[in-house]
């Protein structure tokens, strides 16, 4: 199914390359070029990134290894490795409210809504496409916290 | 989530941070500016860097609402760079996040590797989260 929401949503934003000025009456439009631009049309169902994460703003000092990962369904996880131990956040929709969950190293877990976390595992972090996907197509369920776009 | 839809607005160009980007603010009509969501794209290659949300870290949910409809809200903008072609998408691998409106530098991402379709899961059992 997203590899047909994608394949349609190419097809559809190709006449939009021959156009090298963008309008300025079609927003729409604009979300859709950058849309292709992002995924070339290319459909996945899943990704996972690894790297480094840090706080500037917080006592935590230094660079920590991190997992992101998110799936198709808008659901994604966050696994950082602190000195204290391993933190995870997962992103996800509960009872239609994006949730956060985070399990500390002790292995309590905490779940709250998504807009009160600010460092969860946002889907547009790291997956920004995601933004114009939900922007164009499901604007029903766009809100700026739920998982920002989940 | 109350199904009424969005509306997608250009708002223009500007430059940020030494480069021009095209602003589209995406907003739920008759509802509180909060419930914004400010893109910016980079005009040259439309790819986005920034997009910018409201959050609501410091309250408390008060009902079954989207916090960023409640009173309070604070931007949050998270800026892409460093975008690296992989298996025909652009991914960001350097990515950063402020809070604020005088904003607060609270995040640093860098990314080194990046894997399509691994197969990978998620658990959302609380007991699974690890």
């Amino acid at each position: 199914m997203r590899a047909s929401l994608f394949l349609v949503l190419f097809l559809s934003s190709l006449p939009l390359f021959a156009v090298p000025v963008r309008s300025q009456n079609a927003p729409s439009s604009i979300l859709e070029q950058s849309l292709a631009a992002q995924t070339s049309g290319v459909a996945t169902q899943d990704l996972t990134l690894a790297g480094t994460i840090s706080f500037p703003h917080s006592a935590q000092t230094g660079s920590f290894p991190v997992t992101l990962t998110v799936l198709g369904n808008g659901t994604s996880r966050m696994v950082t490795s602190l000195p204290a131990g391993i933190v995870t956040h997962v992103c996800s929709i509960l009872n239609g409210m994006a949730t956060v969950s985070v399990t500390g190293p002790n292995g309590e877990t905490r779940t709250e809504p998504a807009g009160n976390n600010t460092l969860m595992p946002a889907i547009a972090w790291f997956f920004p496409s995601r933004t114009h996907e939900f922007g164009l197509r499901d604007r029903d369920r766009l809100h700026s916290d739920g998982c920002r776009f989940p | 989530m109350t199904g009424t839809g969005y509306t997608v607005t250009d708002a223009g160009s500007l430059k940020q941070n030494a480069m021009t980007v095209d602003h589209l603010v995406i907003s739920q009509p008759g509802v509180a500016s909060q419930n914004q969501t400010d893109i910016y794209l980079d005009a040259r290659t439309y790819l986005p860097a920034t997009i910018v949300f409201q959050v609501n870290p410091y309250k408390e949910q008060k009902s079954n609402q989207p916090s960023s409809q409640q009173s309070g809200g604070v931007p949050e903008a998270i800026r892409f760079s460093d975008y690296r072609s992989l298996q025909g998408w652009m991914l960001p691998f350097h990515i950063q996040a402020y809070l604020g409106k005088t904003p607060l530098y609270i995040m640093d991402l860098t990314i080194s590797s990046a894997v399509f379709d691994s197969g990978a899961t998620i658990s959302t059992a609380v007991s699974a989260a690890n």
